[in-house]
């Protein structure tokens, strides 16, 4: 800190802490907090996905690139008080060229409230001195005369290092202690060594967190003991130190999962110096963190995964389109439970533990749809639709009978039949672009008279060949249909578009999805 | 080089007659593990084994891929991986039949296949998926191949291994071949793996719990109650109405098993009792080998564990119409949480593994292990049946009549688990039977009579002292009997 915050913003003395403290909370409730990371320790997961910018570090009266509309010109542009409104009121005309998607339009923002977000996104950037948490500021120190010893073994406690043999030595210039250096992910420890620069006589304080155990010796003296198999735990002590070198020990093992350590030394002068791997985050609240690390990554060819997907039943089949689409077809319902862009979903939560839970999307423009099912027989135009109460609601009367994959791609093809007489192909065509979007193809051969809902929502509106569902960024329509006019109707307090077939060898409905931003 | 012959036959002469000092034999002189190495990037959880019949090896892990692998039994760092398949749904089992590739998944039998010939499956069709899941981890589904009558058998995890939350949680159904849904069998707790014995008849691991005072490996006979009463509710259902009836008495808690047999008749014991903590915490899938050519242990069970990392094996006979038999000590040092088996006719055990979420002793996250027999045969309690007055056991060698026939040889306990709705058990009951006679009654047999059998109880008979006649030591000398009847006396 320091430099930038000389040369920047005059202006930012006159920013009353108010606004900023109501800037703060409409960054939450305008729900700008998902995506734009303000905070290092606090991930903004929605963002990661979207490579959403962050507001971090210096970044007000700063260049930027962006592109003139999505996926447009290159163009440069200062963060400042005219672009930031702009985009917020047209998030469209002028993307930053890192993001993997422009943003979806906020709630409508006054100016007042204009004014505020203003005074607290300035505020967060660098040098503007408004969060006063010390565990924000960190900076990178380094063990002199930096060594290691990598040790292969299982245990519960910290071994008697002495004792072992090691398998790998070996030092490093950058005098970080990283337990990576062992090069093993289980059954190990390694002991650091070295010294640290110790500028004024005073108090240090140490915090080590660890998973599995450590213990710090500073010349000679334990003063953080964190020993036992565990995951991250935080703990501290202090030493009274003279100016000079101060011989620093530092032990550490892994018997398995994950493998973390961290250092932070403070003291005079010292605000909060990093010396190993991991940083010391701050608590977690109690909310489920967001699980990633097992990202399924789309590249030329689509791909399946089947689990339990948040928004969808527990026999969600989510598949990812390399044309950077997604969607989750529920196979209780036989219905498109979900709809998304960009990245497809992460495993993390399934395919670590006991993978316990639903997992919910990664990319962002979220699109949750009805789950009823797709077909049914109504008796009359005022009998109810078939509602899925509940996550576990089976379709009545529709059984699904498995996909095949088509293709080069390897498109999966959903196969499912209603009652004795019809059966349904239901195959989904991905369409790239700039805002991606898919065609529903629903087949249906056999004989009869057969309901199809196209959607549900609190409300539906026609506008030019479009639908508008209720408050949600999706418009459908039907390229195709002819004499089969959709049909906008109120029942169970809610609008349903319905299309009624008549089934007479085969039938085809086209359905396009598009995001409406 | 004279002196040097001198020195080898003095070695042979010693290692072949009777140098107390010559090493005791150990398993890895019987049978050879070979991991197989997983390729880079793969994460197998290996969780189903199953042999296609172009020779390639299709193996399917928890994150729901599947591998096929060329040359299964060649060199393990020349097998070659294909991804044939991806995103199930935490698969349990394969099996191969008619040209399909079928897996259990958690929500449906699924069948697959490969149109193409490319070793990638194109199709995927939902055989059945007429049971429920809520999406709680642990409704688990387990599959086994097709019975002799075609059926597929699976067993099904209650809700948080607890209750039945959604039709047949804590239910062995059957699936025809037809696809249809036959209710099977009620008081399914947390299985382990389902499989089929030489004869068909299906047998499935549960594991320690409510209701389930040890890891155990159950007979499931159709019809049959296998003692979690958590799945009651579904015999309401019109399906299983018109083939069971709910059992007339519920079970009670804190009881035993013989007591609750003659209350619950539908209550089936389990076969073979792996007594928890000893043989293992946690038992899972089973092959055997049907043409004997994986050792002497011809049709009998070898049975994982995935806690402990290693095979146990169950010799079963049928007395008074009940499953029952004796769990040994087989194979250690597999690589990770066993959970999955499968012999091939050739009498090569694959063996796959996982410790996600339960740990387990071998130590890798996952693993692919291969077993073969080194045509040697170990020195074993082939077979232990239940007699009238005591037990009769085979060994896989001649024995020396001598330690044979001396009471010190043998040592024997008895102990029962608590049949009760609580988690597990501790040992009760405890006895300690009291040999009254050993002998040899032929070139590999012995008759042990003892002065009480307590029916109900696992019978721990330790012949620690029995020698073969070339003076080896028994390789695993403990057998545990799990006794639910006792057999009437014999007619000479």
């Amino acid at each position: 800190m320091g430099l930038a915050a000389g040369i920047t913003l005059p202006l930012q003395a006159d920013d009353d802490k108010e606004l900023i403290a109501k800037g703060k909370a409409l960054f939450q409730a305008k729900i700008c907090f998902t995506c734009h990371q303000v905070d290092p320790n606090v991930p903004a997961p929605a963002g990661i996905a979207m490579k959403a910018p962050k507001f971090m570090g210096s970044f007000w009266g700063k260049k930027r690139t962006v592109t003139i509309g999505y996926g447009g010109k290159d163009a440069e542009v200062i963060f400042d008080e005219k672009y930031f409104t702009e985009s917020i009121l047209k998030p469209m005309d002028k993307v930053a060229k890192e993001a993997a998607a422009p943003m979806p339009p906020p709630p409508a923002v006054s100016e007042e409230e204009m004014k505020a977000l203003i005074a607290y996104v300035r505020a967060l950037s660098s040098g503007t001195g408004n969060d006063e948490d010390e565990g924000g500021l960190i900076a990178k120190g380094k063990i002199e005369n930096f060594a290691f010893s990598a040790y292969k073994g299982s245990w519960d406690k910290i071994p008697d290092f002495s004792k072992l043999k090691p398998f790998k030595t070996g030092k490093s210039e950058n005098g970080t202690a990283d337990p990576g250096l062992a090069g093993l992910a289980e059954n190990f420890g390694v002991l650091f060594s070295g010294q640290l620069n110790i500028a004024k006589k005073g108090k240090y304080k140490f915090k080590l967190g660890s998973d599995d155990g450590s213990r710090l010796f500073i010349n000679g003296k334990v003063v953080v003991n964190n020993d036992g198999v565990h995951g991250m735990i935080v703990k501290e002590g202090e030493i009274e130190l003279e100016s000079g070198k101060a011989e620093l020990k530092l032990e550490y093992f892994e018997k398995s999962g994950q493998e973390e350590l961290a250092l932070d030394m403070s003291g005079p002068g010292i605000k909060r110096l990093q010396l190993a791997k991991q940083i010391i985050k701050p608590k977690r609240s109690n909310k489920q963190p967001f699980p990633t690390g097992n990202p399924i990554d789309i590249t030329k060819e689509t791909r399946i995964y089947r689990n339990f997907i948040e928004g969808a039943s527990p026999r969600g089949i989510g598949v990812g389109y390399p044309e950077k689409v997604n969607l989750c077809f529920d196979a209780n319902t036989m219905q498109i439970a979900m709809l998304w862009h960009g990245a497809f979903i992460d495993g993390a939560k399934h395919w670590n533990g006991r993978g316990q839970g639903f997992q919910r999307p990664s990319g962002h423009y979220l699109i949750n749809l009805t789950r009823d099912q797709p077909f049914a027989q109504l008796e009359s135009k005022e009998t109810p639709w078939p509602q899925a109460e509940g996550r576990d609601t089976r379709a009545k009367g529709i059984q699904f009978r498995g996909y095949s994959l088509i293709g080069k791609q390897r498109n999966p093809v959903f196969g499912y039949s209603i009652g004795k007489n019809l059966n349904v192909v239901d195959q989904v065509e991905p369409k790239a672009g700039a805002l991606p979007s898919i065609t529903r193809n629903i087949q249906i051969r056999g004989n009869g008279e057969v309901w199809y809902l196209a959607a549900a929502a609190s409300n539906i509106t026609k506008k030019d060949d479009y639908y508008l569902i209720g408050d949600s960024m999706l418009r459908v329509s039907f390229p195709e249909l002819e004499n089969n006019k959709p049909w906008i109707r109120e029942n169970s307090n809610r609008n349903e578009l319905l299309i009624k077939l008549n089934v007479d060898g085969r039938i085809t409905v086209k359905q396009q999805y598009e995001w409406n931003l | 080089m004279i002196k040097r012959i001198i020195y080898f036959l003095i070695l042979i002469l010693f290692s072949q007659t009777s140098n107390p000092f010559a090493a005791n034999p150990v398993e890895s002189d019987y049978y050879q593990i070979d991991r197989i190495p997983i390729p880079e990037g793969v994460v197998l959880e290996t969780s189903g084994i199953e042999m296609l019949p172009n020779g390639k090896l299709a193996v399917c892990g928890r994150r729901g891929n599947v591998y096929v692998l060329s040359k299964p039994f060649g060199k393990p760092e020349e097998i070659k991986w294909t991804l044939y398949a991806e995103g199930l749904h935490e698969p349990l089992n394969l099996a191969f039949t008619d040209g399909w590739l079928y897996c259990t998944q958690r929500g449906e039998l699924t069948r697959m296949k490969d149109l193409d010939g490319d070793d990638r499956a194109d199709i995927f069709e939902t055989v059945n998926d007429g049971w429920g899941i809520t999406g709680d981890y642990h409704e688990y589904a387990f599959g086994t191949r097709p019975d002799p009558n075609g059926d597929m058998w699976i067993v099904l995890c209650l809700t948080g291994s607890f209750s039945s939350q959604i039709d047949y949680r804590g239910w062995c159904l059957r699936i025809t071949k037809e696809g249809e849904l036959i209710p099977t069998a009620s008081g399914i707790r947390s299985p382990g793996g389902i499989g089929l014995n030489h004869l068909g008849e299906a047998f499935y691991a549960d594991n320690q719990g409510p209701w389930n005072g040890s890891s155990s490996l159950k007979h499931i006979p159709p019809g049959s109650f296998q003692g979690h009463p958590g799945g009651w509710k579904w015999f309401e259902l019109n399906a299983v109405k018109k083939v069971m009836k709910r059992p007339a008495n519920d079970p009670k808690s804190d009881s035993r098993y013989p007591i609750e047999r003659e209350r619950v008749k539908e209550l089936t014991p389990p076969s073979l009792v792996f007594p928890h903590g000893v043989l293992g915490n946690s038992t899972s899938g089973f092959a055997y080998d049907g043409n004997g050519k994986f050792g002497p242990f011809k049709n009998q069970l070898l049975v994982c564990d995935q806690t402990f990392s290693v095979v146990n094996r169950g010799f079963l006979e049928k007395v008074n119409g009940v499953y029952q038999g004796a769990a040994f000590s087989f194979l250690k040092g597999f690589g990770s949480g066993n959970i999955s088996a499968y012999m091939h006719p050739s009498g090569t055990l694959f063996i796959g593994g996982t410790d996600r979420g339960w740990g387990a002793r071998g130590g890798k996250r996952f693993a692919l292990d291969r077993v073969v027999w080194k045509n040697k045969i170990p020195f074993e309690i082939h077979e232990m049946r239940a007699k009238s007055d005591g037990f009769e056991l085979t060994f896989t060698h001649e024995i020396d009549a001598k330690s044979a026939n001396d009471l010190e040889s043998y040592s024997m306990s008895a102990y029962t688990y608590i049949y009760r709705s609580q988690y597990g058990s501790p040992v009760v009951d405890k006895l300690t039977p009291k040999i009254i006679g050993v002998e040899a009654t032929g070139p590999k047999t012995v008759r042990v009579t003892v002065d009480k059998l307590i029916k109900g109880h696992v019978h721990e008979l330790q012949a620690k002292g029995v020698r073969s006649l070339d003076n080896k030591p028994i390789l695993h000398p403990i057998g545990y009997y799990t006794l639910n009847e006792i057999p009437p006396a014999e007619v000479n």
